[in-house]
């Protein structure tokens, strides 16, 4: 091959792939009338979490086929998945795909706080809703104005879960805390609370995620005799098992045991069997009357449990409330939908009735409820 | 509360789970000179075996035990038949061999996280119902205990079995020299076969026992095996003593590290520890 022909090549090649390039870009760049309006959704498919990910999945699948077969909207609703794995690195790359290729404007996630502090300062940049219905770390009402939720911040579980110690007249608390953002933010909230409520904290420990033996930890807060201890796991539930069964064993006995959610998760229940009896912890209120058929709508048509029942409501909800802006709106123009969002009226869902703060953070009357463990079962506690 | 008696029980207890894992990759190590690092996920061939026989199924709990540490010794021994053999007979180096048994690991892990979810399991029934002893002070679980005494004597055992045996003596003589071993009439590859079905075997056991005290899940492996190799360095690498010695070592500065300070520190101690040994006595407590 002479050089000419080399050259020639070369040239053709390089127009194709210049044109090919053009061709893309001309096409997605005017958006046809009844083409789908395209939403993402960033969420662990894989991994620790991923049974939470795929129960919003799985939510957002039903809603979305309630909005497209009701006609509601001019053009259908089309949810792109993409994994964040409850990390902020997968979450940006998800975030990058979506934003950048696929040229969404509203974005469903994340699940994990660190997926939604990951993508925070990008949707932001690049004026992209950002709607979680899980992440509850404090930070994330600062994030930015493109950024909404429906799930109540630490700061409500933290605050509720001291103040109800603090009313059990308990004045020696030990804390052992899993070293995530989600815990970490829980941590610093109570500690607040109970150093102006004048309660002692007589051990504030905190372990790394993958921990399994737990014995040390519980032995120096055994030393101290605490009144209540407050179990702050973090990542995985089976942890949230662990512990108290390893409090049992240690024979730690005539200590108040507390927690936040995860204590009452199923996987938590059978790792920890009898040692979580008498174990109280915070959960979201318990459902309205209209979710019961959303769970078991759920349940016939994928055939399993949701990992977890508030969820499925706050999830469903955050895609009717996304519905009703694009309604309102005519198109899905982030701005216009972050103007509704921010003046919606009072919505009634499934997880009860409110509106968004000044931070895009749920406005509503109390939300946080506790439960307590009878024969393995959660009782909500009146 | 006197906190000492515990923290002394507590490190007793990780150091024996520590010197399980230690004493069947220090085995292996010993005749053929390669980390295997497969050997960890043998620990959660083990732990899964139990799980899927006894709750599964629900076959008898020490026929259910039995099948799995026999299980773990056959993935074992097939390993090295299909694997690492051929690797040998092409003269591949440890190296090869290192990636060759990272290549497994991943492998099994994924294949058991396939077959039954990541989920955390426990092999106990009662949950919270374990038997307590105390002693002088502390507590501890029964499962604990069986650790403990299990650790103790599958060492024993192996010593006995090095001093006592033919087969200990062509262990030996493999792990001296190979080649010089093949001259003077020892099946190698036999001998070979047999160290990796007990290594593995004892691995195993290791999965069911940690199975039966947290809980079993796939990646439950590396963190064992981590473990494992780091109390073998420490105590001196291919030798039962030493792992034995180095297991006990980590599991105390481990858990005593922490009394004074915060437990995040944890892992950051027991590697600290590592790289002290690795930079001031590389070969270990015992040299070999």
């Amino acid at each position: 091959m002479t050089n000419t022909t080399k050259t020639i090549l070369g040239l053709i090649i390089a127009i194709l792939v210049v044109w090919g390039i053009y061709s893309i870009l001309q096409k997605s760049s005017e958006p046809m009338a009844n083409e789908p309006i395209k939403i993402g959704f960033i969420g662990p498919l894989t991994g620790d979490m991923a049974t939470y990910g795929e129960t919003e999945k799985n939510t957002i699948e039903i809603a979305l086929e309630e909005i497209n077969q009701s006609g509601e909207l001019k053009r259908k609703l089309e949810v792109i998945y993409e994994d964040g794995k409850c990390s902020g690195k997968d979450a940006v790359t998800a975030a990058q795909k979506l934003i950048n290729i696929d040229k969404v404007h509203i974005i469903l996630g994340g699940l994990c706080s660190t997926e939604t502090l990951g993508v925070a300062p990008l949707v932001e940049s690049n004026k992209v809703i950002l709607f979680s219905s899980l992440s509850s770390n404090p930070s994330i009402s600062q994030a930015g104005d493109y950024i909404f939720r429906n799930s109540p911040s630490d700061s409500e579980f933290g605050r509720a879960d001291a103040e109800f110690i603090v009313s059990q007249g308990i004045k020696r608390v030990a804390i052992i805390t899993e070293n995530t953002d989600y815990s970490q933010g829980v941590r610093e909230i109570m500690k607040n609370i109970f150093q102006e409520k004048n309660i002692d904290i007589v051990a504030d420990e905190i372990f790394n995620s993958g921990t399994k033996d737990f014995r040390t930890y519980l032995t120096k807060i055994k030393s101290v005799n605490p009144e209540a201890i407050y179990i702050n796991p973090g990542g995985s539930a089976a942890v949230a098992g662990l512990i108290p069964k390893q409090i049992g064993e240690l024979g730690i006995k005539n200590v108040k045991i507390f927690g936040n959610f995860l204590l009452g998760d199923k996987e938590a229940l059978s790792v920890g069997g009898q040692a979580m009896e008498g174990i109280i912890f915070s959960d979201s209120k318990d459902l309205t009357q209209l979710s019961g058929s959303l769970i078991e709508k759920y349940k016939s048509k994928f055939e399993k449990d949701p990992a977890h029942d508030a969820l499925v409501a706050a999830r469903y909800d955050s895609v009717y409330i996304i519905k009703d802006a694009i309604k309102s709106c005519g198109n899905d123009d982030s701005d216009c939908i972050k103007n509704y969002l921010y003046d919606m009226p009072e919505y009634s869902g499934m997880i009860g009735s409110y509106k968004f703060d000044l931070n895009g953070d749920l406005l509503s009357e109390e939300f946080v409820i506790h439960k307590k463990i009878v024969d393995g079962v959660p009782q909500v506690i009146e | 509360m006197d906190i000492l008696p515990q923290l002394i029980l507590n490190s007793i207890i990780a150091g024996a789970i520590y010197t399980l894992i230690a004493l069947g990759f220090n085995l292996i190590y010993g005749a053929t000179k390669f980390f295997n690092l497969a050997h960890g996920v043998l620990a959660a061939v083990g732990g899964y075996a139990v799980f899927f026989f006894a709750k599964t199924l629900g076959w008898d709990i020490y026929l259910s035990v039995a099948l799995g540490i026999l299980l773990a010794g056959l993935i074992g021994l097939g390993l090295d038949k299909l694997i690492y053999r051929p690797l040998r007979k092409k003269k591949a180096s440890n190296m090869i061999l290192m990636i060759a048994s990272l290549g497994v690991f991943t492998a099994l892990q994924a294949i058991i996280a396939i077959l039954f979810t990541s989920q955390f399991q426990t092999l106990s029934r009662g949950a919270g119902s374990q038997k307590i002893y105390e002693i002088a002070g502390g507590v501890i679980t029964q499962t604990q205990l069986l650790i403990l005494i299990s650790g103790l004597a599958i060492m024993a055992g192996l010593i006995l079995l090095f001093k006592y045996t033919l087969f200990g003596k062509a262990v030996k003589a493999i792990s001296d020299d190979e080649e010089v071993a093949k001259i003077v009439g020892i099946n190698t590859n036999k001998i070979i076969g047999y160290v990796f079905f007990i290594g593995s075997a004892i691995a195993g056991w290791a999965g069911i026992l940690v199975g039966f005290d947290t809980g079993i899940e796939p990646t439950m492996g590396m963190s064992l095996l981590l473990k494992g190799v780091i109390a073998s360095i420490i105590g001196g690498v291919g030798n039962i003593y030493g792992g034995v010695l180095g297991a006990f070592l980590l599991g105390f500065v481990e858990n005593f590290g922490i009394w004074k300070i915060s437990g995040e520190w944890k892992d950051a101690i027991a590697f600290a520890v590592l790289i002290l040994f690795l930079l001031f006595r590389p070969n270990g407590i015992l040299r070999k």
